[in-house]
């Protein structure tokens, strides 16, 4: 079968270099003289270091092998653009000097001709430790007499704070009735299928240094790369090539990246360095891992009067670069999408001596909608009323728009659009949800369980994009984003097409190349879709504008008149004129009849997002069926009602809406990282750290309501992460109501993720024994 | 993760390559399908000095009827077994339990002897060669020896294969005609070590029924209980009964996929569901 | 040690430690860097190539190994800009988001077709596609791909 270059029957750009195996990550670049590096990780989870003797390394090949004392940056930090006000900042050091914290902690880096000799050269380190009690739980963490993480966190607390709204505590005391349950979610982590890894090449000969690595925020790593190693912006280049997955784990600017850059200086030859996937496990961050206690304050008739909570988080060793994002997250977002006038959340971090906590997929908030669903189910269940009335009867519902969120990591937010009962209304038809229970053929016992999830989307203010257009007509976009999945190159082309009246063919756009554009943020947080497209859009628009001047000046016509389609100039009528794009270009440029300085016919803008948050809901509706005998469960459908306000690729929305629930999917059945009691690591490959796989995965069924956010011309919200946040509790309110717990003990086996068949047995074994007596 | 350095030899026969294993003693180890192995290289738990590759040996992957023997090479891979009318015929309790051995592609690399030999008790192989009564011939320096799969398997990844020996085949009963088998196990996910697995046949032409119980013991145990107590019809005593007896008479495993309870749940589950399939 | 092999139909002879594995000959030796490593311990299966028409992982097998061997890579699938059914198909479906364990999946696809063991079921392809991780897609365009070609 011939599928023509320039084809159409493609669903991606990009898919023609994947599906040939043409992507370029960044163990897929080779260089003259490129060495290998390899890190020496801390075996011990808390130890001093005695002493670290490289003399054994060096006489059996090692190139170098670094230490703290190479480091010129090693008294200083990774730049931390904002903390939450009550952080105590500590950072990990580049290289672990005097102590180490966690497994994996790097201590000292080989370098070596490839990762073979490097790996053996760096068995050849000997690093003396000298042992130190360990703090492997957050309980162990608060106890009095535990061991001190650093001076600077007395009582192993990193971070605490309170987000409050209203008076809880007087509306709480005032609740004809409350539910309080504890919660606990497993520690687990983004898992991209690519490590993460970088290539440094500096050029001694000008100072300029290039890092291609896998990461979703180059500008980040720029410009610690800039300020640690003391080279101009200007001459650090990053590239974020094909990037293999971040889901929040690639997010932030990462100590490997410094020291290999530094070491590519001091040998003068480009390096290399590839995480293994137990240093994955090891050093990059983690997330979730949170212990709730929630609270709910209610009415007879089912309504919300107050919500109280504390979370204790348990961060690990140091809180790294993105602070207490998902704790700040998923307190500001305690309530969801319902009206609770008055909460009170209290967060504590505490520090153990497990890798740092950081992002992962939905940051914060599947962690919030985690208990908040779940007790919802239970108060439904004490008042006889269905999982969806109660819900409908606190939903915010369009008469309530805008309803103000404040949030304390993104200011005084609103929902402005969406019909949120409506959402659940047709979640409930389109998924056939009811609250019976049945047994199947197989003689397992199967429910339903339904769960409503709120997103932010279009976090962080301000991306970029440039469009310009060459002599020919074609259209050149570059845009301050990166890709690891998304389909950026495609979508946002398709947005500079539309916008700018050019067939998508001709529109080529590159992103994730700090060289593209001075500026730019990247990609996380859901927010591609909502600051790239409309910074793309934002850049069309105006250079269509300029164009239509510059094609009336030509053409001695109002610019109102005329019109651009299929990138040729049309009058207002249809009748085709002379001009294309391309002649508007010509002009302009030097030598061209319309030139007044400019070097293309290009636009730049950066798309202010004001700091507002698009929000979008989801309702998700779970069917499971369940093996009374063993616990064991199955997700055998699972139907999704999502607002994703203007689809730009339907094809690519529903891929990022089902990639997240199987996630999620996995998240809740499979998915963590364990530590033993002297705070090993259990889970060191993918063997142990369990994800879902196309087994378990149920074909997902979605429906798509369109409302349009008035928070941004394109009309779009963000879908990356919305697809996993009311996962986990539409399952355990599925199974909940298939073993009908008998009191809080039993209802609480269910509220822990991920949730074994062990765990379930055992609530299966309460609840029967319950009856029997 | 890259495997420490090691010499590679690619023997033409078994000869050689026991003349290798005499020379190199322990400092040598077999690879076949390396699914095993080469893992564990990569992690450096295992660091061969010498490393035997035995792919290049002709005769070794076979898959032939014996008289009452069906007899595989032990370098046969896992996935020509699984798709082998004779075994579907001959030895449907292999073929059921090799279903659920790893997935397509390690199956399509993996040998039968190689998983027989490393012994892992969640080995599916294993507890079908147990279950079976296969016996395994090993070949030495001194010649060759047939041991009984209950007298092969000790412990752990451990067997009674010296250092000095290659499993050359395993051959199990045949199965005789009008055979009925069931197998069952219990993962986390599809494909995954099992946590807890249960074989069963039943030959109404001799009378007899075979079962077993895997990965909840260090080595698969044969279910004398309930063997005993079939009649050529049904079971002599309550199958629950039966099962419970045949699951307190073992210490059950606990590890990092699931408690020691919660396998005697589950390994109960298993066996009971298939006795219970072939008896309906 | 002295390799001989064939590599998408290109004869190649090299000297090779014995210890280098298959995945990294092919991505760092010979710079097909089409076919990935994600876990090193053959569970991810983005590394699956196709040697003597059978699909191995290839971090599991050292390249000495595939000595006298036909080795094939994703880069063997299209003719130059001519893509296979296969590779269309996943484009279409939307089986594909970053595209690293992509490769692997189309070679153990690639394999079961030539072996006349393509998936006919739901269930089958799930089966099939449960030796390879995927955190992007959900898997769900995978099997629709799958099916449209059982067909």
């Amino acid at each position: 079968m011939t599928v023509p270059k320039a084809t159409s029957s493609l669903l991606r750009v990009e898919d023609r270099r994947l599906v040939t195996g043409r992507g370029r990550f960044v163990d897929d670049v080779h260089l003259d003289r490129m060495v290998n590096a390899v890190f020496v990780r801390s075996p011990h989870a808390h130890a001093e270091i005695v002493s670290i003797d490289a003399r054994r390394a060096k006489d059996a090949g090692a190139l170098a092998v670094l230490t703290a004392a190479d480091l010129p940056f090693a008294g200083e930090s990774l730049f931390i653009p904002r903390w939450h006000p009550s952080v105590r900042k500590v950072l990990p050091k580049f290289l672990a000097t005097e102590r180490v914290r966690h497994v994996g902690e790097p201590i000292a880096m080989v370098l070596a001709a490839d990762r073979y000799a490097a790996e053996d050269c760096a068995a050849l380190v000997d690093v003396e430790y000298r042992p130190l009690d360990t703090i492997s739980t957050c309980t162990a963490a608060l106890a009095h007499d535990a061991p001190q993480l650093h001076g600077a966190w007395p009582g192993n607390v990193a971070a605490s704070f309170t987000h409050s709204v209203g008076d809880a505590d007087a509306a709480m005391a005032a609740a004809p009735r409350w539910l309080v349950r504890d919660f606990r979610y497993g520690r687990q982590t983004g898992l991209p299928l690519e490590t993460r890894g970088c290539v440094a090449d500096h050029d001694s000969g000008r100072n300029a240094l290039t890092l291609w690595t896998s990461t979703q925020v180059h500008y980040a790593v720029r410009q610690n790369l800039a300020m640690l190693l003391g080279i101009p912006e200007y001459d650090v280049r990053v590239v974020a090539g094909d990037v293999g997955g971040g889901f929040g784990s690639k997010s932030r600017p990462y100590l490997e990246e410094i020291v290999v850059a530094h070491a590519s200086r001091l040998l003068r030859r480009p390096v290399k360095w590839i995480e293994d996937r137990l240093e994955n496990l090891q050093a990059t961050t983690h997330s979730r891992a949170f212990n709730t206690t929630l609270e709910l304050g209610y009415d007879a008739d089912g309504r919300f009067l107050a919500l109280k909570g504390r979370i204790v988080a348990d961060v690990g060793a140091y809180v790294f670069t993105s602070g207490i994002v998902t704790a700040e997250v998923a307190s500001s977002h305690a309530a969801g999408p319902y009206k609770i006038p008055n909460l009170s959340v209290e967060v504590v971090c505490v520090g153990t001596n497990k890798t740092p906590l950081a992002t992962y997929r939905g940051s914060g908030q599947p962690e919030a909608a985690f208990p908040l669903e779940c007790l919802i189910d239970l108060a439904a269940r004490a008042l006889g009323l269905s999982a969806a009335e109660i819900r409908a009867r606190n939903l915010i519902a369009p008469a309530d728009l805008p309803y103000g969120v404040q949030s304390s990591y993104a200011g005084k937010c609103s929902i402005e659009s969406g019909d949120f009962p409506a959402m659940l209304r047709r979640a409930v038809v389109g998924s056939l949800y009811r609250e019976d229970v049945e047994t199947d053929a197989a003689g397992r016992r199967v429910a339903w369980g339904l769960a409503v999830g709120l997103e932010s989307t279009g976090f962080l203010n301000y991306e970029s994009a440039r469009v310009q257009i060459d002599a020919r007509g074609n259209v050149l976009v570059f845009s301050g984003l990166t890709s690891h999945g998304q389909g950026h190159a495609t979508t946002l082309a398709r947005v500079c097409a539309k916008a700018l009246g050019v067939d998508e063919e001709r529109v080529t756009l590159r992103l994730g190349d700090t060289q593209l554009l001075p500026f730019g943020r990247g990609t996380f947080a859901s927010r591609g879709t909502v600051v790239g497209a409309n910074a793309v859009h934002g850049a069309a628009t105006r250079l269509r504008e300029r164009a239509l001047v510059y094609a009336g000046h030509l053409l001695q016509s109002d610019p109102a008149t005329l019109t651009i389609a299929g990138g040729r100039i049309l009058r207002a009528t249809g009748e085709a004129t002379t001009l294309g794009l391309g002649d508007i270009a010509r002009a302009v440029q030097p030598y061209g009849q319309l030139h007044e300085g400019a070097l293309a016919l290009e636009e730049t803008f950066i798309f202010d997002t004001r700091n507002l948050l698009t929000f979008a809901l989801s309702v998700h509706v779970a069917k499971v069926a369940l093996e009374l005998r063993t616990g064991e469960y199955q997700v055998v459908d699972y139907f999704v009602v999502h607002d994703t306000g203007v689809m730009l690729d339907q094809k690519i929305v529903e891929g990022q809406i089902i990639g997240a629930v199987v996630d999620g999917i996995g998240g809740a059945m499979l998915s963590e990282i364990l530590y033993d009691g002297e705070a090993q690591l259990l889970t060191g490959g993918m063997a142990d750290y369990l994800v879902a796989t196309a087994a378990e995965a149920p074909r997902v069924r979605l429906e798509h309501v369109t409302t349009i956010p008035t928070t941004n011309p394109l009309g779009v919200r963000g879908v990356g992460e919305g697809g996993i946040i009311p996962v986990a509790p539409a399952i355990i309110n599925a199974l909940s109501r298939a073993i009908a717990p008998t009191g809080a003990v039993q209802e609480q086996g269910l509220f822990r993720l991920p949730l074994t068949p062990e765990a379930v047995l055992a609530v299966i074994d309460a609840a029967s024994s319950q009856r029997r007596t | 993760m890259k495997p420490a350095a090691f010499e590679f030899h690619r023997p033409r026969d078994v000869d050689e390559a026991l003349a290798l294993l005499v020379r190199h003693g322990e400092a040598a180890r077999l690879i076949a399908g390396g699914q095993s192995l080469v893992p564990m290289m990569n992690f450096r738990l295992a660091t061969p000095n010498i490393l035997i590759d035995l792919n290049g040996i002709d005769g070794l992957a076979f898959i032939r009827r014996d008289g009452d023997l069906v007899r595989i090479g032990a370098a046969t891979r896992q996935q020509d077994v699984l798709e082998s009318a004779l075994v579907r015929t001959h030895a449907p309790l292999v073929a059921a339990s090799i279903r659920h051995v790893g997935h397509y592609v390690t199956r399509c690399r993996g040998t039968i002897g190689g998983s027989l030999a490393n012994a892992d008790p969640a080995s599916e192989l294993v507890l079908a060669a147990i279950t079976l009564g296969a016996s395994l011939t090993l070949r030495g320096a001194a010649g060759t020896r047939s041991v009984a799969a209950q007298d092969f398997f000790l412990d752990t990844m451990t067997t009674a294969l010296a250092p000095t020996e290659i499993v050359t085949d395993v051959a199990f009963p045949a199965a005789p005609e009008g055979t009925r088998v069931a197998f069952r196990e219990h993962v986390r996910r599809h494909g995954d070590f099992a946590i807890a697995s249960a074989a069963v046949q039943i030959s109404p032409g001799d009378g007899r029924l075979r079962a077993g119980l895997g990965a909840v013991t260090p080595v698969p145990v044969a279910c004398r209980r309930i063997e005993d107590a079939f009649d050529g019809d049904g079971l002599r005593a309550d199958l629950d009964a039966l099962v419970a007896a045949e699951i307190a008479a073992v210490e059950i495993l606990a590890d990092i996929r699931a408690g020691a309870g919660h396998r005697r749940r589950l390994a109960a589950v298993c066996l009971a569901d298939c006795i219970g399939e072939l008896l309906a | 040690m002295k390799l001989c092999c064939a590599v998408n139909g290109e004869r190649v002879e090299t000297d090779i430690p014995p210890r280098l594995l298959l995945a990294d000959f092919i991505r760092h030796e010979l710079k097909l860097t089409g076919t990935h490593v994600g876990c090193e311990i053959g569970v991810c299966g983005a590394c699956t190539v196709i040697v003597d028409g059978v699909p191995v992982r290839s971090c599991l097998m050292f390249a000495i190994q595939a000595d006298g061997s036909e080795i094939r890579t994703v880069e063997s699938l299209a003719r130059e800009d001519e893509l296979s059914p296969l590779q269309v198909a996943f484009s279409r479906h939307h089986a594909l988001q970053c595209g690293f364990c992509t490769p692997g999946i189309l070679m153990v696809l690639q394999a079961v077709r030539e072996r006349n063991a393509w998936p006919r079921t739901e269930k089958e392809a799930r089966d099939l596609l449960s030796g390879h991780l995927c955190r992007c897609t959900g898997y769900q365009g995978m099997v629709d791909a799958i099916l449209e070609l059982a067909s």
